[in-house]
């Protein structure tokens, strides 16, 4: 007998047709085609999202420009002050955004608010843009006499798009370098779970940013197709599964704009036989399982060398049963529902081709339930007994299955990393500092950690990733944001 | 409180009980601070009403303020049964034992949710070792009044 949950109250139960926030006003969308946005716990409708034209973003396009010259005379310092306000405004309606992201996108509270804490910390970042931004000089750079400098300077009207799993955090890994850098945006959330991004340009608005600095479109493919195309847009920043990045790269280079993309990823954590299994397994069960394994630097393969295999899976699988599956708001709940009956269903579809490929179901989540709630729940999903060339060793699942691997050692696992086209996030538990050092050397994936499941750099690094996982050359976050959304123009002066 | 005492499965679940254990130490303190005159065991009783009503605060910042998702574990090892705490207004005679009692179950929470916490949120360990040791001394000063 637990104590009764006491469910966090919802910061409302509908949020009606969601508007546009074009030009510093709230503006009907001119959609003629709406999408539902359930609440993947409950499956109840708490939004409409409208599917905004072409003309639609062409508006926000062209409030930006018109913003764009006074915005980018404004001084740094000036510019960095809002983003001071935002950043306090954020903080006192901390919990509301935490819990809109609990409703709209299903993960745990606790990782709700581990988003909005990581938002607000790219805010507090660019924050500090005047020293960021900062040029270089060189006297008698070019020659004696003659002085050399390097600026950076705006460029003009950025965009981004950004995927369902992480609905306020991915838009802030762009947004606050861009505008604050000195270019003028245009948001196009997941049509997913947008409401959050609702409730973050309302405190954007009361922030104090001009009209036409920060924008918000609504909808889905044909306003992506719109932003991709227009010759205004000098760049784009998005983050989405392998195959929808490639096009978006594609599209938008061939439109002769700057362009980031994040792709899928399949991140695999190896242990090895001197881990400290009693801390990694609890790591790991929160890589594999967090945000209902819907995290591009999710661990979704786990491989255990020399001998360890057997225990790793004991323990593992142990760990990963005992996760409360619930409803996020319920604060005890340790693992949410994923997106959408889609997904649950493309999930499960992928642990029914495991099995029918030979590998063992360990722990089965495929039937799970959560009394009360009938939205898209998969539990726990453990596969045993993988090779790699099975459809679950290679496909990128995003959702709250793990496959375990055996093998030899650790140049096993470095090869299996460096064959996959992914190449995200790896991870080693270990004690040895010579291995972790062999491995980070060796293993070709942006982000790596070191007895660390979810190595997810901080505000001032770069979101790193490479191979199928990353298309571009500047990632987001930090310094690579700064030269992503700036030019750098050279200065060379003589005196007569 | 129920019988099997709180649900400590998240670190959000773990600053919820505190808070409300700081909500609640606070408020039977409030409730104290009447029965006492101003000197003697009333001072000590309004001290420590205001401490815990600072450590609600500092609590809620540390919510908000010192979690960091790439170490969102589990949380494993804190039995609720542990931590059930009374905290009723109670008569004169018996106060001051119950605010010692309080303390105690409050020094128990602490520490074992600093050794929890330890390898996850170094920072919240290090508040909650804090304010465990804090619950200690304030237990120790109780029970030398009622001596």
């Amino acid at each position: 007998m637990v104590r009764p949950t006491t469910l966090l109250p919802e910061v409302k139960a509908h949020y009606g047709d969601l508007k546009n926030y074009i030009g510093g006003a709230w503006r009907d969308s001119t959609a003629t085609a709406w999408l539902e946005d359930p609440n993947p716990a409950t499956g109840t409708t708490i939004a409409r999202v409208p599917l905004s034209p072409k003309e639609d973003v062409e508006a926000a396009v062209d409030a930006a420009k018109g913003a764009w010259e006074e915005w980018r005379e404004t001084p740094p310092v000036s510019r960095a002050r809002h983003f001071f306000t935002l950043r306090d405004l954020m903080e006192q309606h901390f919990e509301d955004l935490g819990r809109v992201i609990a409703q709209d996108m299903g993960k745990g509270i606790d990782e709700s608010r581990g988003e909005v804490r990581r938002a607000i910390e790219n805010v507090e970042v660019a924050a500090g843009i005047p020293s960021l931004m900062m040029g270089y000089t060189l006297e008698d750079g070019a020659a004696a006499g003659i002085d050399e400098e390097v600026l950076y300077q705006p460029l003009g009207v950025f965009a981004g798009i950004s995927p369902f799993n992480f609905p306020i955090m991915v838009q802030c890994w762009f947004w606050p370098y861009a505008v604050a850098t000195g270019n003028c945006w245009i948001a196009k959330p997941s049509e997913q779970d947008p409401v959050v991004q609702a409730l973050l340009f309302d405190l954007i608005e009361r922030a104090g940013f001009p009209p036409g600095v920060v924008n918000l479109v609504h909808g889905a493919r044909e306003t992506s197709e719109a932003i991709l195309d227009h010759p205004d847009i000098k760049g784009v920043s998005f983050v989405g599964s392998t195959p929808v990045a490639k096009a978006v790269y594609t599209r938008a280079a061939a439109h002769g704009k700057r362009v980031q993309c994040g792709g899928g990823a399949k991140n695999l954590l190896v242990v090895l036989p001197d881990a400290k299994l009693d801390q990694a397994v609890p790591n790991m069960i929160s890589s594999c399982y967090g945000t209902a394994g819907q995290r591009c630097l999710a661990g979704s393969a786990v491989m255990a060398l020399g001998g360890s295999h057997e225990v790793l899976r004991r323990k593992f699988t142990a760990a990963a049963s005992g996760l409360k599956l619930g409803y996020g708001l319920d604060e005890t709940v340790q693992m949410g529902p994923v997106i959408s009956g889609a997904s649950k269903q493309r999930i499960v579809a992928l642990v029914d081709r495991g099995a029918s490929e030979g590998a063992t179901v360990a722990l089965d989540g495929r039937g799970a339930t959560v009394p009360g709630y009938p939205g898209f729940f998969v539990g726990p999903t453990v596969l045993d007994d993988v090779a790699p060339d099975m459809t679950v060793a290679r496909e990128e699942i995003f959702g709250p299955v793990v496959t375990l691997f055996e093998a030899d050692g650790l140049d096993d696992a470095v090869d299996l990393i460096n064959r996959s086209p992914y190449g995200n996030a790896a991870s080693i538990y270990t004690s040895s500092g010579k291995a972790a050092r062999e491995f980070r050397y060796r293993v070709r994936a942006g982000n790596v950690g070191i007895n660390i499941g979810v190595a997810a750099p901080m505000a001032y690094f770069p979101f790193s990733g490479t191979k199928d996982s990353f298309f571009g050359d500047l990632h987001p976050q930090g310094r690579d944001a700064i030269r992503f959304f700036t030019e750098s123009k050279v200065v060379i002066t003589r005196w007569l | 409180m129920d019988v099997a005492g709180p649900e400590l499965t998240t670190f959000g679940a773990v600053l919820r009980f505190a808070i409300e254990l700081e909500a609640a130490s606070a408020a039977f303190y409030d409730a104290a601070v009447h029965t006492f005159a101003k000197d003697g065991p009333g001072t000590l009783v309004r001290e420590l009403a205001a401490q815990h009503a600072n450590r609600r605060h500092l609590l809620e910042r540390t919510k908000q303020m010192k979690l960091n998702e790439m170490v969102l574990e589990p949380i494993t090892g804190l039995e609720g049964a542990r931590y059930r705490f009374e905290a009723t207004p109670a008569p004169k005679d018996d106060l001051l034992s119950r605010a010692a009692a309080l303390e105690a179950v409050a020094e128990r929470f602490y520490g074992d949710s600093s050794i929890v916490a330890k390898a996850l949120l170094t920072e919240a360990a290090r508040t909650f070792r804090k304010l465990g040791e804090e619950n200690g001394r304030n237990a120790a000063r109780l029970r030398a009044v009622r001596a």
